[in-house]
């Protein structure tokens, strides 16, 4: 190796080296965490349906409840009517139509569930089982996703045809997932609601729009 | 090792350098080391879209004609950015703070062409040809959750350059058109690649 090659190859590398190793970064602030994710069923047809019906509660599923033995708390009501007016607005918006004062049965029922644990699997098969004699029809009441775990701290929207495909059960076919709704500041927390929300159908508005 | 230098009458590609007529019998080893920045395109533009600064690379070639060479290509550039847009996965959209990043550790073999363009050598373009692999990680992390996969992907890399022979080795300049094939469900990655470098007869 020549002198001057021996010399510069251990700057050259590392330069390189620290220009390479440099990693991304972290979080700064509680926001930083907030996340919103969508996933549908690639087989659902997004056209077909075009009247909803929004839920008139919206369970705050904790682990303290057996959903078995008795159904979990509610929201407080002015969070339960911030989620839902949002919820109403957004569908409106896709183009869907509210028939909350009709008695025909709707296309697409939204469900919505404010998350305070982390596993949330056992509470699918049991509303109409267990408490859906209270109401008739029984609409799906909690979230019937397939999935089991999630982050405290989150709310969950499903749309779910209605009635269930028998094939299927009630399986949603569309699931939002809001991260960072809860960090024990109201006002920001409202907020973060109404954006999260928004979010969630903005972003699949290319299959929800009609 | 050798302990003094020996002038090359030419300097060769991402590490190469000439051989001297009197060790023509003996094709040189060259070594090369280089500073890269990449531009993404495609796939790893809508991944990662800002120029990559972060790059380096090493190359080791010898000749086997005197205006052929032949040699390994080695590199590390990383890609990053951080970002609040939709990612689209397999019929789910995520939004929220990301931590983008891919590292790309080229694997290539590579044989180079050095025209006679003059018989004055100092300054020598040439154009290559490098095949092989490219091991990519693919980073995102949003809010709490991180997901990382590693594969190995096929790829393709054409390459042109040009040399500035100086008394002790040569510094050069080359660009690079990385094409990394689908794998593993990561899909078909591009960069192109510039490199500044110092390469020495070894």
């Amino acid at each position: 190796m020549s002198g001057v090659g021996k010399h510069l190859a251990p700057p050259m590398l590392a330069v390189g080296l620290l220009l390479a190793a440099c990693h991304p970064t972290g979080v700064e602030y509680v926001t930083d965490l907030d996340t919103v994710a969508t996933t549908r069923d690639p087989s659902f047809n997004f056209a077909t349906p075009t009247t909803y019906r929004l839920p008139t509660s919206i369970p705050l599923i904790t682990t303290d409840d057996d959903p078995t033995v008795r159904p979990p708390d509610q929201l407080p009501a002015d969070l339960t009517n911030l989620i839902l007016s949002t919820l109403d607005t957004e569908m409106t918006a896709q183009g869907y139509v509210n028939i909350a004062q009709s008695p025909s049965a709707p296309d697409l029922v939204v469900t919505a569930a404010a998350l305070k644990v982390t596993n949330i699997s056992y509470y699918y098969q049991y509303w109409c089982g267990y408490w859906g004699f209270y109401y008739s029809p029984c609409y799906p009441y909690y979230p019937p996703v397939a999935v089991s775990s999630y982050v405290v701290g989150s709310l969950i929207v499903e749309l779910t045809p209605f009635p269930a495909d028998a094939n299927q059960g009630e399986l949603g076919a569309w699931t939002a997932l809001i991260r960072g709704v809860q960090t024990g500041n109201p006002s920001t927390d409202r907020a973060r609601i109404v954006n999260g929300i928004t979010q969630a159908f903005n972003q699949s508005s290319s299959y929800l729009g009609k | 090792m050798r302990t003094h230098w020996t002038r090359v009458p030419f300097a060769a590609l991402v590490a190469l350098l000439l051989a001297a007529p009197a060790r023509a019998d003996i094709p040189p080893t060259l070594v090369g080391v280089s500073y890269q920045f990449s531009i993404p395109i495609g796939n790893t533009a809508d991944y990662t879209p800002p120029v990559s600064w972060r790059g380096i690379g090493l190359d080791v070639a010898t000749f086997i004609r005197p205006d052929v060479a032949v040699g390994l290509a080695f590199g590390w550039n990383v890609f990053f950015d951080n970002t609040t847009s939709t990612i689209h996965r397999n019929n789910t959209d995520i939004t929220g703070n990301q931590d983008r990043a891919l590292n790309v550790w080229p694997t290539l073999v590579n044989a180079r062409w050095f025209p006679k363009i003059s018989s004055n050598r100092d300054i020598q373009p040439y154009i290559g040809a490098n095949i092989g692999g490219y091991i990519i990680e693919e980073y995102l992390a949003i809010g709490l959750t991180a997901v990382q996969e590693t594969h190995y992907h096929f790829g393709l890399a054409p390459e042109i350059g040009v040399f500035f022979q100086n008394p002790v080795g040569a510094i050069f300049l080359n660009a690079r058109y990385n094409m990394a094939f689908a794998s593993g469900g990561v899909p078909f990655q591009q960069f192109l690649s510039f490199s500044l470098g110092y390469a020495w007869e070894r």
